[in-house]
């Protein structure tokens, strides 16, 4: 025990001091940098002071890169003067946006998705968020109510989908949902709609880590429809099949949230893609640009939004169905109509 | 003091490596069995909005609907099987207008559709999750071993008429398709007990659970009862299965299969020397394995190979037999059967086009029997059998669906063959549908009637008792039929008329080569059949009768307000053999039953199932039998305790005096009657879910 052939805490400690400082040193050269980079831009424009967009993508591929290419292409189109728009990563441009609290006040930043929510939400700043393709339920657990931020979310409003239940069956009376931990915190929204369109839920919760196939038997009894929710432990791409088995063997057709849910099996649904989100926030930005900086709306659902309908699913159960574009039609009118 | 800490942190390094280590060999292997399962979020995100998804109801897993099927379909759900009260699965069949079920002896039910079925119900085809369960050996269906319990069903099809255009050869009179249960339907544990009258002893122990992309379950089955109270018939049989359904990315899937039956039967009588009572043993296995391949959201492929393998072993002596004064001999006799199937099959689904639906496929087949008793010979004999299929799904109207198919078969014992079908659905408006359907079917005589070669041999004298016939072809059938439909689901009602007239010829009977033919045959050294050294009172088959078929069906299911349901059926059967006459036909010319389902408070169920089947007449050992009224009745409750779910139910099977069924034999040496007396037997069932 006389001589350790260890370093001693206190050496180990000291090594991952000086590294820390080096470190420092490192990103504010980097900053310092960007700074003057950013600096040059702002000389350059324009007299509004809602000059520049901040698009933070969570990814920078897929989906995320076709609400960028819809919003740009929608910024292009728009009268002069444009605003500015810089794509960040939110994998790997972290600092550059530390550096936007200190630096460029007039940008308006827009989170794309969960991860770019989360970080512009955790970065210390002063310039107002917008988050978008973002589902409700993390927005609100993530932000406080504040005027400086506002959401585009990629989740449609019940009433929407209650509108599309109601036309797929006109004779509805009884809809099946079940909750999980995270979506039964939609319930009271829920209620109200439904109650609205004079549909009564019949309901049931699924405690983490239990079958929900157990809890689906449950709600199925009389119900006509079941509205999926998106819940980790409810409706994921892991219990899906039993899910969508169970309800497809007691003949009740599921009404999904995606493109994709259709595609698996689910007999309709009504979603926003991401060209046609990025081109709603494009709006959003537009609108929200004043003389006095940007002045964010409410946060809200898309207004442009899909029907995606599986015949084939329809034609098994014996449904008889409008036509997509029907659907479509009736679904706008009816939100017009109010 | 300052030791021991560093120490400790270099172990904890060293363990946060190893574990590391192991985290990302645990990534990469779930990274190469389920790429698009590799991660799991706790929290909803746009990815839940985003992501692909498996294809979970593909083309193959959804069912056609009733109102467009080419063909009379009969669907028997999970609340129609729950509430019948029936332990064994032929009897579900008595549900279905047009359908005998009877009994030869306590656990050989023999299933039909509109007749001509002896013990051996040779002119159905039986599917299980796609796989031919009709034993190639004397044919027909062992329904005891099936290795499937009722829990594992999920629903059953039944195609009333010729349908080989979708579900290949031998699909003649009618199809049974049952659909198991998915894995991922059912997890936890479900254990099943039933006990009552007659040493009924059955139990059923269901595990299920799942890992992400992949999902299992195993069955665990024991049944037991003592049949007829006349017939030596006492049967016991134990069950495996298992099933797993993998999920290998968005577009692919696994299902396998296997199953595993055995158990010990008693058999024989006691007037009968050369079928004295005795145990005989039965062993049946399957292994099966499907691919299903969506290549995209209209078009799917799959892929499956199985294998079956059915063996009866039953060596025994005869009672003894004089075979001069105050001499006696027990022969030694064996009538063990080993049959086996294998089949390679692949189906393509191709609904691109909005107004068509294709269906075809292909497949090879080789079925196995070795019968040494039987064949008189110890080889196995092989026969091969390849076969295309297809359908095309026209909707050339919103109100006209046309459907077209055909099967082309080629086998070893007949050649080659093809079976068009053609049916067009009518959409009179919303809810009434008329239907129109030609369709036709072969039926390949079994590998017995085509090679048997049955005789007993003492000494120098030889027995024979049945021989093959080389030169059989296939039986035909033309199926005319016009159906209506009446669809309101609004209103809970389903009806379904059909009328029908089936033309069926050349089909195979036996003939004593003696007495039956036109010559005399006094001299036993006469050779019928070619062989040599057999006397000529025997059978022999051969393709000698016509027959036609006429009738009228009904079939209703009706919700009445939320907690009646009924389902009533109704046939008429006429039947007219122009060769054979018998004193009543092979299927009842009326035959009815009535199923109501209604739920009390408390949870309870209550329901009745009322079956009444008119004179008729099994062919071989069957005998008349008058007209059956039988009334079940199963009154169960369901409660909760925490999780678990629990049901318990009382079931008595025929309330009415006892009816005789199948067989009425007799013995006018020993005064004795073997009739199949079906009388009451209750029992008790139980079961509890543990999710």
């Amino acid at each position: 025990m006389s001589m350790p052939l260890l370093q001693s805490r206190t050496d180990l400690e000291s090594i991952a001091l000086i590294r820390q400082v080096l470190m420092r040193a490192c990103r504010r050269l980097c900053i310092g940098l960007l700074c003057c980079l950013l600096h040059t831009q702002n000389g350059m424009a324009a007299e509004t002071r809602a000059d520049t967009v901040w698009l933070l993508t969570s990814r920078v591929n897929g989906d995320y890169q076709d609400v960028v290419d819809a919003f740009m292409q929608r910024l292009a189109a728009a009268p002069a003067p444009q605003p500015k728009v810089r794509v960040i990563d939110a994998a790997t441009g972290i600092d550059t946006l530390t550096l936007a609290s200190g630096t460029a006040q007039s940008a308006l930043i827009v989170a794309i998705g969960s991860v770019a929510a989360r970080l512009a939400h955790a970065t210390p700043r002063t310039q107002p968020v917008l988050d978008i393709l973002i589902p409700r339920l993390l927005y609100e657990q993530l932000a406080p109510v504040s005027s400086a931020r506002s959401a585009l979310y990629i989740d449609q409003p019940f009433k929407r989908q209650l509108n599309l239940c109601r036309l797929i069956m006109p004779d509805l009376r009884q809809l099946a949902v079940l909750y999980g931990p995270t979506s039964q915190d939609s319930d009271s929204d829920l209620r109200r709609a439904a109650e609205r369109s004079d549909i009564s839920l019949r309901t049931q919760h699924v405690t983490a880590g239990t079958n929900p196939n157990a809890a689906l038997d449950q709600v199925l009894g009389n119900s006509q429809l079941l509205l999926a929710l998106p819940d980790p432990e409810v409706f994921n791409r892991y219990t899906v099949a039993g899910l969508l088995l169970t309800a497809y063997h007691h003949a009740v057709p599921i009404i999904g949230f995606s493109a994709a849910y259709v595609k698996a099996g689910a007999l309709a649904a009504v979603y926003s893609t991401p060209e046609q989100i990025g081109l709603d926030a494009a709006d959003m930005v537009l609108a929200a640009r004043t003389e006095a900086g940007w002045t964010l709306p409410a946060p809200r659902y898309p207004t442009d939004y899909k029907v995606a309908v599986n015949r084939q699913v329809g034609r098994s159960l014996n449904l008889k169905l409008p036509d997509d574009d029907d659907l479509q039609r009736a679904l706008a009118e009816q939100e017009h109509a109010r | 003091m300052q030791n021991p800490p560093v120490i400790i942190h270099q172990a904890n390094a060293v363990g946060n490596k190893w574990s590391s280590v192991r985290w990302l060999t645990i990534c990469a292997l779930l990274s190469v069995t389920g790429p698009a399962f590799a991660t799991s979020e706790k929290e909803v995100s746009e990815a839940d909005y985003l992501e692909d998804i498996p294809m979970v109801l593909s083309p193959a897993r959804l069912a056609q609907p009733v109102t467009e099927a080419p063909a009379a379909v009969t669907v028997i759900d999970r609340a129609m099987i729950e509430a019948s009260g029936a332990r064994q699965i032929a009897d579900l069949f008595r549900l279905v207008p047009g359908f005998t079920v009877g009994y030869f002896n306590g656990y050989t039910p023999s299933v039909t559709y509109h007749g001509f079925a002896d013990e051996f119900s040779k002119r159905m085809q039986v599917l299980i999750d796609g796989r031919s369960v009709y034993l190639p050996s004397i044919g027909g269906v062992d329904w005891t071993s099936l290795p499937i319990t009722l829990d594992d069903i999920q629903r059953i099809e039944v195609i009333r008429g010729p349908d080989a255009a979708s579900y290949g050869a031998n699909s003649f009179l009618g199809v049974i398709s049952i659909t198991t249960r998915h894995a991922a339907e059912d997890k936890g544990t479900a254990l099943h007990i039933r006990s009552g009258e007659h040493r009924i002893r059955d139990g059923v122990v269901r595990f299920g659970a799942g890992t992400q992309a992949l999902a299992y379950h195993l069955t665990l089955g024991y049944q037991q009862d003592d049949g007829f109270n006349t017939r030596y018939d006492t049967q016991r049989t134990r069950l495996l299965n298992g099933r797993v359904d993998y999920q290998l990315g968005v577009s692919d899937s696994l299902e396998t299969q296997f199953g595993l039956t055995g158990g010990a039967r008693q058999t024989g009588d006691a007037a009968d020397a050369t079928d004295p009572p005795r145990n005989k043993g039965v062993t049946s296995h399957f292994e099966q394995l499907r691919w299903l391949h969506s290549i995209d959201p209209t078009q799917e492929f799959s892929l499956q190979i199985y294998h079956n393998y059915h063996d009866t072993s039953d060596e025994f002596f005869s009672l003894p037999i004089a075979v001069a004064p105050s001499i006696t001999v027990q022969l030694p006799l064996n009538l063990d059967i080993k049959a086996e199937r294998f089949d390679l099959e692949f189906q393509h689904t191709l609904t691109a086009l909005q107004n068509f639906r294709l269906v075809w496929g292909g497949s090879v087949r080789q079925d196995q029997v070795n019968a040494p008793a039987f064949f008189s010979t110890t080889n196995t004999l092989k026969s091969n059998l390849s076969r295309l299929l297809g359908n095309l799904e026209w909707h050339i109207r919103p109100t006209l669906v046309a459907n077209l198919g055909a099967l082309l078969e080629h086998n070893d014992i007949t050649g080659s063959h093809v079976s068009p079908r053609l049916a067009a659905n009518f959409h009179l408006d919303g809810r009434q549908t008329l239907r129109a359907v030609v369709s036709t079917a072969t039926r390949t005589p079994t590998l017995f009637e085509d090679q048997g070669d049955w005789k007993i041999t003492f000494g120098p004298k030889t027995d024979q008792l049945i021989l093959g016939n080389d030169t059989l072809k296939s039986e035909r059938i033309l199926s005319r039929e016009l159906g209506y439909l009446f669809y309101w689901p609004e209103r809970g009602t389903s009806l379904d008329i059909k009328v029908y007239n089936d033309q069926l010829r050349d089909m195979v009977a036996t003939y004593n080569a003696c007495t039956d033919i036109d010559r005399t045959c006094i001299n036993n050294n006469e050779k019928p059949g070619g062989k040599d050294n057999v006397d000529g009172n025997f059978q022999l088959f051969r393709n000698s009768d016509n027959a036609g078929v006429r009738g009228l069906e009904l079939q209703l299911d009706q919700q009445l307000g939320s907690a009646t349901r009924i389902i009533f059926g109704y046939a008429h059967t006429m039947i007219t053999n122009d060769s054979t006459p018998v004193s009543s036909p092979s299927a009842p010319v009326n035959n009815l039953h009535l199923l109501v389902i209604h739920r009390l408070p408390a949870d309870t169920q209550a329901s009745l199932a009322y079956y009444q089947v008119g004179n008729m007449e099994y062919l071989g050992s069957g005998n008349h039998t008058d007209v059956q009224r039988r009334l079940d009745l199963r009154l169960a409750r369901s409660f909760r305790h925490a999780a678990d779910k629990f049901k318990i139910a009382l079931v008595a099977q025929n309330l009415l005096s006892a009816y005789q069924d199948f067989i009425f034999k007799p013995d006018t040496a020993t005064q004795s009657f073997p009739k199949n007396l079906f009388d009451t037997r209750a029992f008790v069932e139980l079961e509890w879910d543990i999710p």
